[in-house]
């Protein structure tokens, strides 16, 4: 162990700085050599000029060569101009990473303007890889490349969001979310991602990010500017994430940032605005048909009409609204919409000996709750100096994230305004605040819950995150196909969330205009999070290639280390003097007076720590350009786990054959490329186990009080297992890259299996155990109990053409299917965990319970059907008596749906004509369900209204055993419809929805250039403008949204945005 | 120097520097902000600490839904636990009734573990421990009470062990018994106060007391009349005040009952005012408390002050009086039963004529007026200005027409605190009351069983009992149960009186409001002598554990 440490943290900084020091005074002595080619004239030589595009304008960089003598050559500039000396006869070949290569003949020509057209398969293009680059003609694990234009200028307000609906196999479970931070920083709206399905029992499923060959958090990959993004990999399989070993069980995105290119500096200039809306909004019944339909309620129940037939009228006909209202809470609290935008400038500055890169953006984005937004500032800057020609390369990478959230008012709280009824007064016609519901009576608990006024006067809060990060890294090429790498990265990350709640003064009873006392709030109070983060990386890699006829090897050895370490306080009181107070010292004294929050006491601290040291290497072999092998293995050393149990090694192994290649295909010329690939590897997951998870802890409270004093208690909640470690997947994949018809059509394919392993899980254990058995207070230990096999397949397809000279297109399509089951459990078959069973052979996310077999027709109808309840009337869900045996019981469960997306596709068009381009990406997925419940189904429930679709309901006069819902009951009376899980409330959640569309205009050149600039693109955008569901009864939410009572909605934006460049 | 070799040599120097620079500890990351068991059990702040760790275990406020699975109240809010439906008689075992064993493992922990501090006085070990066994028994009691037979676990269970079939309820009994008879001989009947001998710790007289309501549970008459009496030799007496709050002089009680003159005015004031300020925030610990769950001031308030209250007060009307409880409350005059109005008349009456309703609520026990808001009543202590409860329908109103008001603190209200007044498990009242059902049914009518209810009695400002007309057994059983009905209504004791008394099937019936609607359907069956097993539990046993008879499997 000893021998094969690493760097020591504190030592490296001060040796990078020395380092730096002494090769400054070399740089001066090194001449900067002249890069151009030696290009020798000929007699029928002319001066080919003209500018390379592509669909959305000016291409820099593009290469442009003579195709009888690839040496000579050239590339275009930042505005996408080139100028070269060729043969007039000559044929010139332009190039770039991501386009199909064009040729085209001079004949003479002085002037050629190219289009280039994008291709998704371009064999060399150079892909990013773990700890390297690769060829993507020897490349043999399942990796998709996604091209920065797709995610560039959409309006979205984090990477995850734009990457839905692009590349099969990764998953985006886009839940609708408000403007606001999340434990990990990043926004409530964020995506979740997964790569290749859910394969945990525990949830954790997000993929590793590397940005720039560094591991970052959701936050940070969630926050990169689209601009700034030179490419993304999506790692798929065991071979090509082994390298990330311990980490990489769930994929891997990697990315790298742009660092300066071309021949001059460009300056670029994006600018988008547009407004947010909802997709769809709960839509309750109004006044009226609440009163009616709480009538119908109560006498469903035995009971009696409780509003007369004086106040429905009264609530229709809205000539008493202070007493009577109408009142439509979502519109009253939400906003119609909301703006956003999103600026951002980078300039690219190409040098001799140091290029750079500098990025900057600035995101806003409003809340449809007013008051709520987001402001965010990206910075980046990336340079890369050539400090030694061809020796010693020196880059570096400082980037910076600042991230606030700030709230005007209390955090709404969805729940109440879902229980907001329409007979429910917002503001009385006086001013007041509104007082009056249950038909004319001042109700001040109803009153108090008025989200109207918590948004006005209940507080405010923000938070506010900082990310820097600084690194460098260094390559020495001492030899040829010898490069030893360093790099070091620090960052640190610090947070602060404040939030205030204030007093409130009492409601006015509209009444007799008396204050309701029990509608104050008399203590405020305060809360306030530090939190810190230092992240320090330090990794060394040598790589060694060398071609010995035809025989080609490569071989990559690496060590790195991390240590994170986070630090915590929360501080809080209550009972400020006045509501103006924004820190802790002006609170009360008083003990009592100390805040409190679901973790304990304030005024407490934490840190955390978790390191991690690895050693890994990898060896490629290409025999002939033909057939490709690829061996990995990665060792971690983990702090998450108990000495003895704390190495890990997870080794992978791959093939590839390039059919086309072999002499029998020569023929074949409808096919251009052709490759198969196959590989076997393990990979693993230390996410989920918490850190200090092998030590027996004990919890210490306040836990009881004598004599009028708190009293400290400790207790033991948590049954450790010392035991745990990693998570284990083994994916075999079978892959096939094709191109055919010159590149026009391209196709990949692949089918993996995935099997995890150990898979951690608290399994569920009797509450005789004696504790928490559930929720997030468990005190199971987790136990590398499960394993489970997805069976996937992923198709991607892609057709660009042309028609004429200017109108090309490009249709791409993919698929992604998952077969998930469940094949160990501890040593159980199945576990009932609310809605949800975890059943050997199910997939994981199904739901159990009872099968629904529409409703009860008749009184005839319930008598010959078995017994349920002794409440169960005509109008109820009839269960099915599944086994047969005459008894409606618990036996008779099964399992009613699934609620992960297993099956997703996405459909993307796009198309350009003369300056006009077009974009549209759709995404859709299959066989989900959801469950809702509660307020977001149940009428009445806990005080909420009826939702519209219960207009549609069984009824004495109209026994429709098929209506949408059961006869109409409270939640009290209708609990044998409500309580007992039934496929009644599985909604269809398959969707299908245009995620986006984009309309753009590049105008004319030599319009442009008369203002100066060399490129000026206007576009509108649209994000989520429509969206079909297979649910009739789930029209009034969003299909993404989360199983359970409903919350912020879905989000359409339309957009209008300009890219300039100078 | 050539920069190639400077370069190399910087290089080298640098692998090296960093492979000399070893850390041994780069890979141990102890958590800091938790404690290591490691490290724990060695002083006796260690032990003090995790007893209360036991204490906070023990169940508050919940009490006053046990009611609602009674004929005394009614628990309108179908997601507030399992009375709504254990009431309808529809409760199935998709809801759990409190199959709950935390409280359990963290007393058997202590018990395994407290022992290897060695720097504590035995003695005081030894009472430690004593707490925890009775606090132990305290839960088998409540577990048992629920479903008979119940899983007796007494040591800390690894992964693995937990699947224990039901014991049966009588072993149960026999274990609780033993252990409350072992700890009163251990535990102080008083503590001196101050660490760690605070007040409010648990007594002889707790476990005493414990001991007399099991065996009153089980009919067992002649232990229960003992423990009983052993308890009444301690100290323990009734609390009484004269003392009232802001906003009570206000109350003009006049209006509803015929005082004599001005001592029977004082009289009935006296009683209403000691009565429902016995379990006030300050009158905590008062003589009359034998065990209390004790809270931690804005921690963990108690949520009397939210469940009762009408929606008019800011509360919920979570659990309210049924018209059965109402009518319970005797004539504050003769100290004898009312005769209920008839549903159908005082529903044309709560219609058309509120003068002929209103006569109902006159002069009835001062405790009616203590514990039940009904049309008309009085209650300024909750407001500045002036407060008259009237019923109206609605979200959080109640659906019976009454509200309770027992237990609410207005102090707590009015200040907009949480109510942190301590919740009372056991009082010496019920001491009182347990005495004279086991002694009248062990020997019949004594001096000791009318002493006995007649203090209840006379701190309620009530008429003591005629001992001439309630000379028989059966006659006095008829008053002591409805004694017991009044004096402990809401905290929980109804729930198993109806099972024990095997009255369930005669007043479990459906309930109607003021203006005879019908509130809730009520069907009794006998199942619901006992509560279903959770499903999930039945699941995971994998038929180790068996369901409660009558309940789907």
């Amino acid at each position: 162990m000893e021998k094969q440490q690493l760097f020591k943290t504190k030592g490296i900084w001060v040796l990078m700085a020395v380092m730096l020091l002494f090769l400054q005074e070399n740089i001066a002595a090194v001449n900067p050599r002249m890069l151009k080619p030696n290009v020798q004239r000929n007699m029928a030589d002319i001066v080919v000029k003209g500018t390379v595009k592509d669909s959305q304008g000016p291409l820099p960089g593009v290469t442009v060569t003579l195709k009888s003598d690839p040496g000579r050559g050239t590339s275009t500039d930042g505005n996408g101009n080139f100028s070269i000396n060729v043969p007039e006869d000559g044929v010139l070949v332009f190039k770039m990473l991501s386009y199909t290569v064009q040729e085209i003949p001079v004949n003479k020509q002085a002037l050629i303007n190219v289009t280039l057209t994008a291709s998704s398969n371009d064999l060399e293009e150079v892909v990013v890889v773990a700890y390297g680059t690769q060829k993507k003609a020897s490349m043999t694990g399942a990796v998709a490349t996604i091209s920065p234009k797709t995610l560039a200028n959409r309006p979205v307000t984090s990477v995850q969001n734009a990457l839905q609906g692009i590349t099969p196999g990764l998953t985006i479970l886009q839940r609708p979310g408000d403007v606001g931070r999340t434990s990990d920083g990043t926004s409530n709206n964020t995506g979740a991602v997964s790569i290749r399905g859910r394969s945990s029992l525990t949830a954790g499923s997000s993929p590793l990010y590397i940005i720039d060959g560094i591991p970052a958090s959701a936050q940070e990959f969630a926050t990169l500017n689209s601009n700034d993004i030179a490419s993304m990999s999506v790692l798929k399989d065991a071979s090509s994430a082994a390298l990330y070993g311990s980490r990489a069980a769930n994929g891997v995105i990697m990315v790298t940032t742009k660092r300066g290119s071309g021949e001059k500096t460009t300056i670029q200039f994006n600018a988008n605005y547009g407004l947010q809306a909802a997709t769809r909004l709960p839509e309750y019944v109004n006044s009226g048909d609440y009163a009616t339909l709480y009538n119908e309620a109560a006498i469903n129940a035995g009971g009696a009409a409780l509003y007369s037939a004086d106040q429905i009228a009264l609530f229709r006909n809205g000539s008493q609204p202070d007493l009577y209202p109408n009142t439509n809470w979502y519109k009253e609290v939400l906003r119609e919409v909301a703006p956003q935008s999103d600026i951002n400038l980078n300039i690219n500055s190409p040098g001799k000996i140091t290029s750079s890169y500098l990025g900057l953006s600035y995101l806003t984005q409003e809340s449809l709750i007013p008051g709520k937004s987001q402001n965010r500032i990206v910075g980046k800057l990336n340079t890369e100096s050539k400090v030694i020609a061809d020796l010693l390369k020196v880059g570096t990478n400082i980037s910076f994230i600042k991230q606030d959230f700030s709230r005007d008012g209390a955090a709404m709280s969805w729940t109440e305004l879902n229980r907001a009824l329409p007979i429910t007064v917002a503001r009385q016609s006086n001013g007041d605040w509104g007082s009056i519901s249950n038909g004319g009576q001042a109700v001040p608990n109803v009153a108090g819950n008025n989200q109207l006024r918590k948004l006005a006067e209940g507080g405010s809060a923000w938070d506010k995150d900082n990310y820097l990060q600084t690194a460098i890294n260094a390559s020495l090429t001492p030899l040829k196909g010898l490069s030893i790498n360093g790099l070091a990265s620090l960052k640190y990350y610090n947070s602060n969330s404040w939030e205030f709640t204030s007093t409130l003064s009492p409601v006015n009873d509209f009444l007799t205009g008396a204050p309701m006392e029990s509608t104050a709030s008399k203590i405020n109070n305060m809360k306030e999070y530090w939190r810190k983060r230092q992240e320090l990386l330090i990794q060394g890699t040598v790589d060694y290639e060398r071609t010995f006829g035809q025989h080609f090897g490569k071989l990559t050895l690496g060590a790195s280390e991390e240590n994170n370490v986070t630090r915590n306080a929360f501080i809080g009181r209550k009972n400020f003097p006045n509501n103006d107070m924004t820190t802790v010292g002006s609170g009360s004294t008083n003990p009592e007076d100390m805040n409190t929050d679901d973790d304990g006491q304030a005024n407490r601290s934490g840190q955390q720590e978790w390191a991690i040291r690895s050693f890994f290497g990898r060896f490629n072999y290409v025999f002939n350009g033909k057939y490709l092998f690829e061996a990995n293995t990665r060792i971690d050393y983990s702090s998450r786990f108990r000495e003895d149990i704390r190495r890990g090694i997870f080794p992978s192994f791959s093939a590839g054959w390039n059919v086309s290649k072999e002499n029998f295909m020569q023929n074949i010329n409808w096919v251009d490329n052709l490759k198969l690939r196959g590989s076997w590897g393990s990979l693993g997951n230390q996410g989920v186990v918490p850190i200090g998870n092998y030590y027996s802890m004990l919890e210490t409270d306040y836990a009881y009080s004598f004599e009028g004093n708190a009293q400290g208690g400790t207790s033991q909640n948590k049954i450790p297992n010392p035991l745990a470690t990693w998570e284990r997947v083994y994916m075999t994949d079978f892959g096939l890259d094709a191109s055919f018809f010159k590149g026009k059509l391209d196709l990949v394919a692949d089918y993996y299996i995935k099997d995890t392993k150990d898979l951690l899980m608290r399994v569920p254990t009797l509450l005789t155990i004696g504790v928490e058995t559930s929720g997030n207070k468990t005190g199971l230990p987790l136990v590398n109990a499960g394993s489970t096999r997805n069976k996937g397949f992923e198709l991607g397809l892609t057709y660009n053409d042309k028609i004429g000279e200017d109108f090309q297109f490009s249709i791409g399509g993919n698929f992604s299917v998952i077969k998930n089951s469940i094949t160990k459990l501890g040593n159980g078959e199945e576990f009932i965990d609310g809605k949800f069973i975890q059943r050997i052979g199910q997939s994981i996310g199904s739901f159990y319970g009872y099968e629904a077999d529409g409703l009860f027709k008749d009184a005839a109808d319930v008598a010959g059907h078995v017994f349920q309840t002794p409440n169960t009337k005509p109008g109820d869900i009839k269960y099915k008596d599944l086994n047969g045996d005459g008894i409606w019981d618990s036996r008779d469960r099964t399992v009613i749906g699934n609620d992960v997306p297993w099956f997703n596709y996405g459909f993307n068009l796009s198309a350009s004509y003369k300056g006009f381009d077009l974009n549209v990406l759709t995404y859709g997925v299959g066989k989900v369900k959801a469950y809702l419940s509660e307020e977001a189904s149940f009428p009445f429930f806990n005080g909420a209204g009826v939702k519209k679709g219960w207009e549609n309901r069984w009824t004495k006069e109209n026994p429709d055993p098929n209506a949408d819902f059961p006869r109409i009951l409270n939640s009290g009376d209708g609990k044998h419809n409500y309580n007992e899980i039934s496929s009644f409330w599985l909604f269809n959640a398959s969707y299908f929805r245009v995620r986006g569309i984009t309309l753009g205009y590049t105008l004319p050149q030599n319009f442009v250039k008369k203002m100066g600039m060399t490129n000026l693109r206007v576009y509108g955008t649209a994000n989520n403008p429509f969206t079909f569901t297979a649910d009739k009864r789930l029209n009034d939410f969003d299909p993404e949204m989360v199983s359970g009572r409903g919350g912020y909605p879905g989000i359409k934006t339309w957009s209008f945005g300009l890219s300039a460049a100078f | 120097m050539n920069k190639r070799s400077s370069i190399y040599i910087l290089t080298a120097a640098l692998t090296f520097t960093s492979l000399s620079a070893c850390q041994k500890d780069f890979l141990e990351r102890p958590p800091l902000d938790q404690v290591s068991e490691v490290t724990f059990w060695k002083t006796e702040k260690d032990v003090y600490e995790t007893v209360m760790g036991v204490y906070a275990k023990l169940p508050g406020d919940n009490m006053v839904y046990d009611d609602g699975s009674t004929d005394n109240a009614h628990v309108q809010n179908a997601w507030e636990g399992p009375a709504s439906s254990t009431s309808a008689g529809t409760i199935s075992s998709t809801e759990d009734a409190g199959w709950y064993y935390i409280d359990i493992r963290r007393a058997n922990y202590f018990l395994e573990n407290a022992n290897k501090v060695k720097v504590i006085a035995p003695d005081l070990l030894t009472r430690y421990e004593a707490e925890v066994r009775f606090l132990r028994a305290f839960s088998y009691f409540r577990l048992m009470s629920l479903f008979g037979d119940v899983p007796l676990i007494t040591k800390t269970l690894a992964v693995g062990e937990e699947n224990v079939p039901r014991t049966p309820k009588k072993d149960v009994l026999a274990f609780v018994l033993q252990e409350l008879d072992a700890v009163a001989k251990i535990l102080p009947a008083t503590y001196a106060g101050g660490k760690p001998n605070e007040k409010g710790r648990i007594t002889k007289g707790a476990a005493l007391a414990l001991k007399m309501r099991a065996h009153l549970y089980e009919g067992d008459w002649k232990p229960a009349a003992d423990a009983a009496a052993e308890v009444m030799t301690m100290g323990y007496d009734l609390f009484s005040t004269t003392a009232e709050e802001p906003g009570d002089a206000k109350d003009d009680y006049s209006k509803w009952v015929d005082f004599a003159d001005a001592t029977d005015q004082e009289k009935f004031r006296k009683g209403l005012r000691s009565y429902e300020r016995l379990f006030r925030q300050v009158n905590e610990g008062n003589k009359e408390v034998i065990l209390n769950r004790e809270q931690i001031m804005q921690k963990d308030e108690n949520s009397l002050n939210t469940y009762l209250p009408p929606a008019t007060l800011g509360g919920w009307s979570s659990i309210t009086p049924t018209q059965a409880m109402v009518d319970s409350y005797a004539n504050y005059k003769t100290g004898e039963a009312i005769v209920p109005v008839d549903p159908a008349q005082r529903a044309t009456w709560y219609a058309s004529d509120k003068v002929a309703f209103a006569n109902e609520y006159k002069n009835r026990d001062p405790r009616f007026y203590a514990s039940i808001l009904f049309d008309g009543a009085p209650w300024n202590a909750m407001s500045k200005t002036a407060f008259t409860f009237t019923w109206k329908q609605g979200n959080n109103m109640s659906k019976t027409g009454y509200n309770f008001r027992k237990l609410v603190d207005p102090i707590a209200y009015e200040g907009q605190i949480g109510n942190h007044a301590n919740v009372i498990l056991i009082r010496y009242a019920e001491v009182l009351l347990s005495y004279a059902e086991a002694k009248n049914e062990l020997t019949g009518p004594d001096a000791t069983v009318y002493d006995a209810l007649d203090k209840i009695r006379t701190r309620a400002g009530m008429p003591v009992i005629d001992r001439s007309k309630y000379a028989s057994q059966a006659a006095l059983r008829a008053v002591i149960r409805s004694e017991r009905r009044v004096e402990l209504a809401l905290e929980g004791q109804r729930y198993m009186d109806i099972r024990r008394w095997k009255i369930a099937p005669e007043v479990m019936k459906s309930i109607k409001n003021v203006a005879n609607q019908q509130v809730q359907e009520r069907v009794w069956t006998d199942k619901l002598y006992l509560m279903p097993v959770p499903q999930s539990q039945i699941d995971l046993s994998k038929g180790v554990l068996t369901q409660t008879p009558g309940y789907s499997k």
